[in-house]
This record gives C-alpha cells, structure tokens and sequence, in this order.
C-alpha cells in the first residue's frame, strides 16, 4: 500500500467527515471505501456511522472497481463542470454497495451491463472513478 | 396517531407568480393578512404558529423567528418544520398535536417561499464531494435516475406520464391561482416532443420554481364551534423517513409510501376505492405514478396501464390534483406541500368553483420531503382529511 498524502484544506472537504483516504488512494488509481467491520461491507458515500449498525467501527479498503449498471441517465444541456461524460450512471458495485459515477464510452447503456471503473482527471488534478464498459 | 378532534376552519393563498421580487416576509405577511380576513379571527387570538423553512431564506437560520416577530405573534407554541416538500403536511400534524394537548389553542400553518426571485442554498454533507462530482445536482437528475429504473422493469408507456401533466393541466386552466405561464392547454403532442432534460425525463415531467404562499387555521373542534365556520377534520396522518436506509442496495423504486399509505389509510378506516380524491406530492409524474402504486389504488408495475385507465378529472373516478399541482399550478418552494393540501381543503369547503368535485367526503393529502444518495426520496408523508 502506498503512504497516504493529505490533501490541502479545500470548501469541498470541510464540514463533513475525513475522507482523505478514498481521495489520496485515488491518485494511485485505487477505490478505497468506507467499510464496517462490524459487518464486514462497504458502504457509501461514506458516513460518520455505520449504516448498518450505527457504530464507528469504520475504516476503509479497496473495493473492486467492478459492477453493473443499475440506472443512467442523459444530460442535455450545456456542459459546467470538467466531466467528460453527461452519462450520469448508478452502478450496483460487486463488492454490495452503490456508486454514482457517469460513463466514459459511445456504448448504448444497457441494465446489468459489467462495467469497471474508469479513472478521469478532474480539472483541480484529483482522480475520479468514471465506469466504462467491462467486456472491451 | 389520532387527531379527531382538531379542525381545520379556514385556509388561504396568494397567486403563483414567476420572479415577483419579493421577499418571503412580504409573501407571508399578505397570505397571513388573508387568512385572517377569510377566519374573521383577530390576529391576538392566534398562539400556535407553525412555519416551514425557506429556499429563498435557506442560509439565514433565523428567518423563521424573524417571521413570527414580524408578524407581531404572541405565541405560546412555535415550531418550524424543514423536510422539504413533507414540511407543511408534517407542520400539521405537529400542530394538531400541539393542540390536543394544549399547548396553543388556534393555531396557524404557514408557509412562503421565493425561489424564482432568490435561490439561497448551500450544501455540504457528502454532496459536494459525491454528488456535485458527478454532475448530479437538481431534482430532474435523481428523478431521471428513478424514471429510467422504473422503465427498465416494468412496462412504462409515456403516454402515461403525459396523461398526468395534462390532466393536471387542464386543472390549472380552472385555477386561478395557477402560475399564468402554465395556463393554457397541454396536448400529448406537446408533451411527448418536450425536450428531455435528464433522458428519460422530459421538461413537461418536471414542476417550475415560483413565488408563492399559503397559510390555514386549525383549533379544537369545540372551538370551532364557537366560530360557526366550516370544518375539515384531520383523520390521520403518517410518515416514514429513512425508508430502508440501513440497506445498502435496496430496491430504488420501493418508497416509504408502501408503509405510510396503507396505515394512513387504515387509521381513518378507508380503503383506496373510498378515497374521494388524490392531492398527490407532484415534483415530477414518476413521483405520481409511483405513489399511486404505493398507496395501494393500484398493484406495483401496473401503474401505466391504470393511469391510462383511469379517469382523473374533477367528475372522474380518482379526481387528481385538481387545482393544477405543482406540476402546472408552479412549485413555490418549501410552500409547494400547502399548494396541494389547501387545495384539498378548498374542495372539502365546496370552494373550488368550476372544478369542484361532486363528491367529497374525504381527501388524501401526500408530502415527499428530499432526495438522498441513489435513492427515491428521504421523507413519504400521507394525512387524510375529512370533511
């Protein structure tokens, strides 16, 4: 594993919980999410406690960066923000937990369709999981 | 909980209106001025006052007590209610309760909001790292979300939807309240080559931000009496937030209604074939069809072909929003769940003029409050009224 690296102080990350490690993971193109171990699953987005228990038994650990598309939908409008998809996605992870990302790629999108996550670069330099076709 | 014996005696409501520029204090001190106008109750005899919070006031934590300051209440009870478009039908059953137990003996439910002439939000949580990331920012993105699930399971003929926003719309061209944008008529043709703002979804299934307010009076039935003015009685009311939170892969399209309908339902000894008319939350129609499954008026899945079945006209079998809904009366903010609910108190009055329904014993009022992280919606809350 490699050393964590704190991010800087950012509006994006104040006035929730710590979450630097699924940020600072992410540069090494890695998915870290919460996980219970109480309950030995994952959950997200992450929490203060477990969803499943209320306790704060909580660390985080790779996930698989694999699943099957849920539900998707497509933005007609004009583009604000440094996505590289308007695909918003919601993707049933096969580790058991729900991830909204959008989908990189010209494949119609289809139900229960595999799909792995795809890093992209958002436009302050922190690595995004994007989700792309799994079968190409 | 039962609330039989706490009324509802008057209501009131200003028109919808697109950027009025003005302020929520300036809304609400009309529509209060209003209400007791309609009462004929003297402003020093309220002692409750319920209020919800405010999109236009959102990030000023106080504005509520400025409110009730302003409006120069002596209260002996007070409470804002602030989960989304459940707080006014929360609000009164929060009252009620405060009544039945004397805390406050006539009390006002009022709601204003401005959010077509200032928009004051902020969010943090785990939103703006996991959900502004992913461009997943208005209510049409989740509710697109939700559409395009319920349409990859079921059979979902658009029509269905358009059926919704039209006969809603034919509503509001009877409505004069309604947002006058919205009043003219609305054909399936219109609806099915609308633009599709999160696809699925199309604009036309989607409410539009506006200026408005609305307020009610509720007391004891005793005295009521005293006033000699009409009553609509609460008969129940249920909620259910977190609706399987604890899952982390439950079913998106199973809402809390499934449990807050049928025991709504049941504390005021009603089957869905006796509801005489259906005040349904309507931020987008999928919301609509959805609850119409869940509180049980049809099976889940066959929601399409019982909407293309079913006439929902003022004289039809299940009269839905009547006045227009949010869908084409406007959505004003967080005032958006009194939109609907004095709605159903105008018809239980026999108020509602050209579109007054024959029947009306009864009226089922629903209040859908925020939406969280792949989900439907946090809050499902159902009140029947009686008349």
């Amino acid at each position: 594993m490699t050393s964590l690296v704190l991010l800087p102080p950012d509006a994006a990350f104040a006035g929730y919980i710590d979450t630097t490690p699924f940020w600072s993971h992410a540069r090494e193109r890695k998915l870290f999410v919460q996980y219970c171990f109480d309950t030995d699953r994952f959950q997200h987005p992450p929490r203060p406690v477990s969803q499943y228990t209320g306790s704060r038994n909580l660390g985080w650990r790779e996930a698989i960066g694999r699943g099957r598309v849920h539900s998707w939908i497509i933005q007609n409008g004009a583009a604000t923000d440094d996505r590289v998809s308007h695909r918003p996605t919601l993707v049933d992870m096969d580790d058991g937990f729900r991830f909204l990302s959008w989908y990189v790629g010209e494949d119609e999108l289809q139900h229960g369709m595999a799909v792995v996550v795809s890093w992209a670069l958002l436009a302050d330099g922190r690595s995004w999981p994007a989700f792309t076709n799994a079968d190409v | 909980m039962a609330v039989d014996d706490i009324v509802i005696v008057g209501y009131s409501e200003l028109p919808n209106s697109f950027r009025s520029l003005r302020s929520v204090y300036d809304l609400a001190g009309e529509v209060f001025s209003d209400l007791l106008q309609y009462t004929g109750v003297e402003r020093d005899a309220i002692d409750g006052f319920c209020t919800t919070a405010s999109l236009s006031e959102g990030r000023h934590l106080f504005y509520t007590s400025d409110l009730a300051e302003v409006l120069g209440l002596s209260l002996d009870w007070f409470q804002t209610t602030n989960i989304g478009g459940s707080s006014v039908i929360s609000g009164v059953a929060a009252t009620a309760a405060a009544l039945r137990c004397g805390q406050c003996e006539i009390a006002v439910v009022l709601s204003a909001d401005a959010p077509s002439s200032a928009l004051n939000l902020k969010f943090s949580s785990y939103r703006t790292q996991f959900l502004e990331t992913v461009g997943i920012r208005r209510p049409p993105d989740a509710f697109g979300l939700l559409l395009r699930a319920y349409e990859t399971r079921y059979e979902l003929d658009p029509r269905a939807l358009g059926k919704i926003a039209i006969v809603q719309r034919e509503g509001a061209l009877l409505n004069d309240n309604a947002l006058p944008k919205l009043r003219r008529p609305l054909t399936e043709r219109e609806y099915l080559e609308g633009r599709l703002v999160a696809d699925p979804l199309r604009m036309l299934d989607s409410v539009m931000f506006c200026d408005g307010g609305n307020a009610i009076m509720l007391t004891t039935k005793r005295r009521a009496r005293t006033f000699g003015s009409k009553m609509v009685r609460i008969a129940s009311y249920s909620e259910r937030t977190g609706h399987r939170s604890a899952e982390a892969m439950s079913d998106v399209l199973d809402t809390g209604f499934s449990v807050a309908g049928p025991k709504a339902l049941r504390r005021a000894g009603l089957t869905p074939n006796k509801v005489s008319m259906l005040q349904a939350y309507d931020d987008f129609t999928i919301a609509v069809l959805l609850q119409l499954e869940q509180l049980g008026f049809c099976d889940r899945g066959s929601g399409s072909n019982y909407v293309l079945a079913t006439d929902f006209s003022a004289k039809g079998d299940l009269p839905l929003n009547t006045g227009g809904g949010q869908l084409s009366a406007g959505q004003p903010g967080l005032a958006a769940g009194g939109l609907i609910l004095v709605e159903a108190i105008r018809q239980l009055f026999g108020e509602a003029g050209a579109r007054q329904i024959p029947s009306r014993t009864n009226a089922v009022v629903t209040g859908i409050g925020a939406i969280p992280y792949a989900g439907n919606w946090l809050t499902s809350s159902v009140m029947v009224l009686e008349s």
